[in-house]
This record gives C-alpha cells, sequence and structure tokens, in this order.
C-alpha cells in the first residue's frame, strides 16, 4: 500500500456533489426515479462519514484503494477537512437531504429539484468542512450563507411562474449579517494591539453577537419561509429551511467558542431570550390565523425555534445538550408533517383550507402523517417533539416561569391552528371526485409516522445521535 | 494601467463635491422609479466608489477592476431579465416617487437626529456618511418593494458597503473577491426570479411565457387572487365568427347541457367541482375558442375577481 493509492476523501466529496448536480440536471426527465436513488445516495454517504472512526483514518478496499478520511483540500487559501468537530453536522446535512430527496421523489412539481439539492447540500457540507483561511472561518461564513440562500432561491421557486416574495426575502438576513461580521473582524484584529482596551470586546461582541441574531431570523426577519410556503414544494422548504437553521446553529458554537466574549461581555443573552420568546409568540399567534397548511407548517416550525433561539441564551453544555434535542426532534416532525403536505399538494394541487376539506377520508394516512408532525412541532403530548418541550419548558421554568407559561401559550395558539386543520380535512367531503391516496404514499406516511410515534414513546432513540453531536456544540 | 484609470476617476470622486455627487445619485436611484435609471446609477456609484478607495485608500487596482467586473455583470444579468418582462414589470412597485421620496426625508431626519457620531476605522466622516446613506438606501428599497428586479439592485446598491469594509479593513483577507462572487451569485438568483414573477400582461411579446413556452402558464398560480376569464367578444366579431362556423355555437350548447365542467381552472367553487355550464357561458368559450381578430388578442384576460 502506497500513498498513491490513497484518494483524499474531501476533494472527492466537493467533486461528487457536483457530478451528482450536473447529473440529476441532465436526467431530469426522470426526476422522480432521480430523486430516489439520490436520497439513496445521500443516506448511505451520511450513515458512512457517520461511522467514521477518527482512530482509523483510512478505509481500505479490496483491491488495495483507500480513502484518506483527514487529508485536507487547500483552495484559495481556505482550509477544507473533515474533523471531529464537523463530521455530525456533514453527516446530519446529507441525512436531510436524503429526507428531503426522497419526499421529492413522491412528487412531480419541480424536475430540476434533485439537482438544485445537490449543490444545495454541498455548499453546506463545505461550509462545515472549512477549518481554516485567511480570516477566522466564521467571519466569511455570513456570506457563504449569502451565496447558499441565493441558491435556495431555485429549490424554493422551483420554476414555477409565481410570487416571488418569499424566495426573494430569504437572502436579506444574511446579507444585513455581513457588514456586522466585517467590522467585528476588524475589532477583532485591534484586540491584541490594544489589549488594556476593554471596550474593543465589547464592541466585537456587540457587532457578531447582532450578526449572529440576523442570522437566526427571529421575529421580525422571520418572514421568508412562511412567505415561500405558498408557492415552495415542501421537500425544498424542508431542505432549506432546515440545512440554514443547522448551520446557523454550528456557526453559534463556533463562534461563541472561539469568541466567548460575544455572550460573556455583551447583551446578547438578553436580545436572545427576548426575540426567541418574540419569536415562539408570533408563530403561535400567526398559525390561529393561517389559512394554508404550508404556511401554517412554516408558522409552527417558527414558533419551535423561537423556543430553540430562547434555550440558545444560555449557552453551555445542558443548554447545547436540549438545543440539539429540539433540533433532531424538530427535524423528525417536520419530516412527518413534510410527507403529508407534499402527498395532499401532489393530489388536490393546492394547500389552501378550502381546497383541503374532507381530505382526510380519502388520504388518511397522509392527514395524520401531517397533523402528527405539526403536533410535534408544538411539542403536543404523545408527539414527537413532546418530550424535548417538556424538558425546554421545565428548564425554563427552574429559572423564571412567565417565559415559559408564554412558550406554552405559543404552543397552544399552534394547536388550535392544528384543530382547525383537522376540522377542515375531515369535514364533509365536497370534492367526491378527489382520488383515494396511493399504497406508495400511504406506505411512506405509516414509515414515517412510525418514527414519529417511536421517538415519541421512547426518545432516548435520539441519545446516541445527540452525544456525539455534542462533541461538535457542547 | 487599471490603477491610472481609477485614480482618474478618483480625482473626481474623492472630493467633498464627489462624495456628495455619489450621496445624490444614490438618492435618485431610489426615487427615480425607472429600473433603467436605477441599475445605470448603481454602476456609476461603484464606479465612484471604487475610484475613491483606489485613490484615497490605496486598495490595488486589481480589486477595484474585479468590484467593477462583478458590478458590471450583475448590472447585465438584471437588465437582460428585466428586458424580457413587459413593462410594467412588477405589481409591488415601491410606491410613487412622492412616496419615496418621503421615505428618504423621513430617514435623512432620523438620522441627522438620532446621529450617533460613529465614523468608521480609516474612513473619514464624510466617507462613512455616504456608506451609512448608502446601505440605508438600499434598506430602504428592499423595504418599500417585493419586486426581485428592485430587490437585485438594492443588493447591488448594499454591497457597495462591503465591498468598502473588506477592502479597506481586511486587506489581504479575499473578502472583497468574495463578496464580488456573493453578488454574482445572489444577483443570478434575483435575475431567475424577475423571470418567473407572473407579468401583469402575459400577452405581451417579451414575457417569459411567450418566449420560454414550456414554463407553467401563469394562470395555474394565480398568486393575488386573478384569475382568468374568457374575454366577452364583440359582436361584430361573434357575427364574423358564427358565418364562419355557423355549427359550432348549437353544438357546444348541446356540449354544456351534457358534460359538467370544460375548463375547471377557470372556475372557483368551494368544493373544487365545476358546475354545469349555462348556455351563455358556453356561448362564452365557444366564442374565446374561436379564431379572433388581432385587435381582441387571444381571447383571455387577467381580471380580479
Amino acid at each position: 500500500m502506497t500513498n498513491a493509492n490513497l484518494l483524499p476523501l474531501v476533494p472527492l466529496l466537493v467533486v461528487f456533489f457536483f457530478i451528482m448536480s450536473a447529473a440529476s440536471y441532465l436526467l431530469r426527465a426522470w426526476a422522480q426515479w432521480v430523486a430516489f436513488a439520490g436520497a439513496i445516495v445521500a443516506a448511505l454517504l451520511g450513515f458512512g462519514i457517520w461511522q467514521v472512526d477518527f482512530s482509523r483514518p483510512l478505509w481500505l478496499l479490496p483491491n488495495g484503494w483507500g480513502f484518506d478520511l483527514m487529508a485536507p483540500l487547500e483552495r484559495f487559501g481556505y482550509t477544507l477537512q473533515l474533523q471531529r468537530d464537523n463530521m455530525p453536522v456533514v453527516s446530519l446535512s446529507l441525512l436531510i437531504a436524503a429526507g428531503a430527496l426522497l419526499l421529492s421523489a413522491g412528487s412531480d412539481r419541480s424536475p430540476s429539484f434533485p439537482a438544485v439539492a445537490w449543490l444545495l447540500t454541498g455548499g453546506y457540507v463545505a461550509l462545515a468542512l472549512i477549518v481554516a483561511g485567511p480570516k477566522a472561518p466564521v467571519i466569511a461564513a455570513p456570506l457563504a450563507l449569502a451565496m447558499l440562500a441565493a441558491v435556495g432561491v431555485f429549490a424554493l421557486q422551483g420554476g414555477a411562474v409565481a410570487d416571488p416574495g418569499g424566495p426573494l426575502r430569504t437572502l436579506i438576513p444574511p446579507l444585513l449579517a455581513v457588514p456586522l461580521f466585517l467590522l467585528g473582524a476588524w475589532t477583532i484584529d485591534q484586540i491584541p494591539l490594544n489589549p488594556q482596551d476593554a471596550s474593543l470586546p465589547q464592541t466585537a461582541g456587540m457587532l457578531l453577537g447582532l450578526g449572529l441574531l440576523a442570522l437566526m431570523t427571529p421575529f421580525p426577519l422571520h418572514g421568508a419561509l412562511s412567505g415561500a410556503a405558498e408557492i415552495a414544494a415542501p421537500p425544498a422548504l424542508l431542505l432549506v429551511s432546515l440545512l440554514r437553521q443547522l448551520a446557523v446553529l454550528h456557526l453559534t458554537a463556533r463562534l461563541l467558542f472561539a469568541y466567548p466574549f460575544v455572550y460573556q461581555q455583551t447583551d446578547w443573552p438578553i436580545w436572545l431570550s427576548w426575540l426567541g420568546l418574540l419569536t415562539t409568540v408570533w408563530g403561535g399567534v400567526a398559525a390561529i390565523g393561517a389559512l394554508n397548511a404550508g404556511r401554517l407548517w412554516t408558522y409552527a416550525a417558527l414558533s419551535d425555534w423561537g423556543l430553540i433561539i430562547v434555550v440558545l441564551a444560555a449557552p453551555g453544555l445542558r443548554s447545547w445538550t436540549l438545543v440539539l434535542f429540539l433540533f433532531t426532534l424538530r427535524v423528525i416532525s417536520m419530516m412527518t408533517s413534510a410527507v403529508g403536505l407534499t402527498s395532499l399538494q401532489q393530489v388536490i394541487g393546492s394547500l389552501s383550507f378550502d381546497r383541503l376539506r374532507g381530505a382526510g377520508s380519502r388520504m388518511p394516512w397522509s392527514s395524520a402523517a401531517l397533523l402528527l408532525g405539526g403536533l410535534g412541532l408544538a411539542g403536543f403530548p404523545l408527539s414527537a417533539g413532546f418530550a424535548a418541550h417538556w424538558t425546554a419548558l421545565l428548564t425554563l421554568a427552574e429559572i423564571d416561569w412567565l417565559p415559559a407559561a408564554v412558550v406554552l401559550v405559543a404552543s397552544a395558539g399552534v394547536f388550535l391552528g392544528y384543530v382547525r386543520l383537522t376540522r377542515m380535512l375531515f369535514g364533509r367531503l365536497e370534492d367526491r371526485s378527489l382520488a383515494r391516496e396511493n399504497s406508495l404514499r400511504a406506505a411512506l406516511a405509516l414509515a414515517a409516522l412510525g418514527v414519529t410515534i417511536g421517538v415519541a414513546i421512547a426518545p432516548q432513540l435520539t441519545s446516541d445521535l445527540i452525544s456525539r453531536a455534542l462533541a461538535v456544540f457542547g | 494601467m487599471i490603477n491610472v484609470f481609477f485614480h482618474a476617476f478618483g480625482t473626481l470622486f474623492a472630493t467633498g463635491a464627489g462624495v456628495l455627487l455619489l450621496a445624490l445619485m444614490t438618492g435618485v436611484v431610489v426615487i427615480a422609479g425607472s429600473w433603467r435609471l436605477a441599475l445605470a446609477g448603481v454602476v456609476l456609484i461603484h464606479l465612484g466608489s471604487a475610484s475613491v478607495l483606489v485613490h484615497a485608500h490605496n486598495v490595488p487596482g486589481l480589486v477595484a477592476g474585479g468590484q467593477m467586473m462583478a458590478v458590471v455583470i450583475c448590472a447585465a444579468m438584471l437588465a437582460f431579465a428585466g428586458w424580457l418582462q413587459p413593462y410594467p414589470v412588477s405589481v409591488r412597485q415601491s410606491g410613487n416617487w412622492p412616496l419615496r421620496l418621503l421615505a428618504l426625508l423621513f430617514v435623512v431626519g432620523a438620522w441627522w437626529f438620532l446621529d450617533p457620531g460613529y465614523i468608521l476605522p480609516f474612513f473619514s466622516q464624510a466617507e462613512t456618511g455616504l456608506l451609512i446613506w448608502t446601505a440605508l438606501c438600499a434598506l430602504t428599497m428592499l423595504s418599500f418593494s417585493g419586486s426581485p428586479l428592485i430587490g437585485g439592485i438594492a443588493v447591488l446598491l448594499w454591497s457597495k458597503p462591503l465591498y468598502a469594509l473588506a477592502a479597506v479593513l481586511l486587506p489581504g483577507s479575499g473578502l472583497a473577491a468574495v463578496v464580488g462572487i456573493a453578488d454574482l451569485v445572489i444577483v443570478l438568483a434575483c435575475s431567475y426570479l424577475v423571470l418567473l414573477e407572473p407579468a401583469v400582461n402575459p400577452r405581451s411579446p417579451r414575457a417569459l411565457v411567450r418566449a420560454l413556452p414550456r414554463l407553467p402558464q401563469p394562470g395555474a398560480a394565480r398568486p393575488w387572487g386573478l384569475m382568468r376569464r374568457p374575454l366577452q367578444p364583440s359582436p361584430a366579431a361573434i357575427g364574423a365568427q358564427s358565418a364562419a362556423e355557423p355549427s359550432l355555437q348549437p353544438a357546444l350548447q348541446q356540449v354544456a347541457v351534457l358534460q359538467p365542467a370544460a375548463e375547471p381552472a377557470d372556475f372557483d367553487t368551494q368544493a373544487g367541482m365545476a358546475p354545469p355550464l349555462s348556455a351563455q357561458d358556453a356561448e362564452q368559450i365557444g366564442a374565446a375558442m374561436l379564431p379572433v381578430s388581432p385587435q381582441s388578442g387571444d381571447g383571455e384576460e387577467t381580471a380580479p375577481v
């Protein structure tokens, strides 16, 4: 075995994403099969990377060839390398992409979605893999997130001639964060030159903290996804929102680790608490009045995201564990909901409430997946999100009962929104020509329901995933 | 060579009058309703800003040249996308010019009242004021309009302070080049959205649905509650059509009685089922299906419900 037989993994990964994207685009005439095959490939790759043992960083093949898992890729001053610190993020990104591709295999709304999905996933994976650069990688991260938001626009719009307001607004938060990060980087550079100046860390912390807040898209910067919910296919919305939120959580962890003055010497935790509470309340209030199942889904997800922001206000091992717990169950709940939404949108053509009237009697399993996944985002008992929400509420109540009560009221708002949706779905069927769900859709919805209920009954199933991810975030 | 070029412009723009001119141009970009004028203005503003950076802050001409190249390509992309869409491009226009003028006056007043006296490191007070003014104008444009074309122009305006900060505060980091790449990708996305924005008048010869007929028709989306209805033809046209195909109208009336839904997408019923067609409806559809005169277009119009 010589070094010549060792292939570096990271450059291969980069090339692989481009090839998959190009191949998916060229074969878009068979979009559903391409999406299905892509889902299998992404899942295999995600599980494979999850199994990487960093004490033995070589994968040897029977023919004598092998992969050097930790070989870095250096281009334009930036170094990309698979490390223990970013491996769970890479793996989770791939698994999220696998879920979105699997969902899109059941929909023919956007034939080019698999190609964009691969490009987007490759971008987020590359962002997670950057370990060094001319400046600290976290400083350039908002620019990278702005570019990835732009790629996400193609997935959200999906080639439909429709109102572009929602996808357009996804570009705004990262653009707002960029100047704050640039100014923060300059201020950080001045700290070693003036170590006595106590105002420099405060200024840098304030700038970076504000930039992070913009990237977290709390209320009132939240409108992009709910705006896009009426036109975007649920798999696209799922992919764009979850990948971005995972990247922002990873960026937060890296930033707080590198520059602890962001939360030690500023009012950042207070801003986070207030904006998180406002976000969760707004999600709940908006969910009550939603008239579109896609919008309701995004408002429920917004309320859940607000809770994650509130929990982040006190960074530490305990809160990161809770954040990861909430995020993992959020992924499961959103995917379960997306299974139902995708089926309903595919069959009915719209997700507005008046078009969904009585659809539950013809598509019971898809409707159940939609409802149980959505209720999981509100932390409803016997749903996937319950354990994490309950733990978060107890943690908040230990500090102050009022925020916990506010979160509970917001969750009740989301619950009311889903009660309205349930009344619509299982009301009187007026469109007698509505097709029944086929066995494939029913099987997919049943599988999603099985995962959701399994996690709801035994949330400890996620403990291995969370404990390994804590190596990155904790 | 490239340094000489930017230094030559720098002698014009890196003065009090030059900075004032750039600030005025930025204001005009916001107030002017024409996207063509706004795009040209943004390119000029970037030229002025890049010249000031080279002349006053010794930024390498290559960096400024890269900035200009990225901005010109972005402007060209937006212009091409805007050209493909018919005028007016978007129903999501950013109000009329007096409204935008009032908004800018409010911004100026608020800034003058709140003035925190912040000066960016390495920049003069006038330059700091210009950069903040540019950023505020970009935010005003983004806030007032949901049009991707205006949004793309606002992104270009917003990127001006980013180039300045990256090139002057963080030299050698390569972030100015990354800002340029980000500009290109973001404006590409905006151009894509411009092309897919439902046209106000889908019958225009430059509407994308005409240029690229394989794309889904805008009637399917109906984002503002618009729906496509058959146009009531003129009596003369009906007479001409009846003379050309006298047997079609009675046949259609017969079909209307027997078949409930000819074009379900054109009827908005709560249950999603189309009601049986009346004889009058059938007549209208029949008229819309028949060849029409050039004056009456293709027999359809977009009308609010």
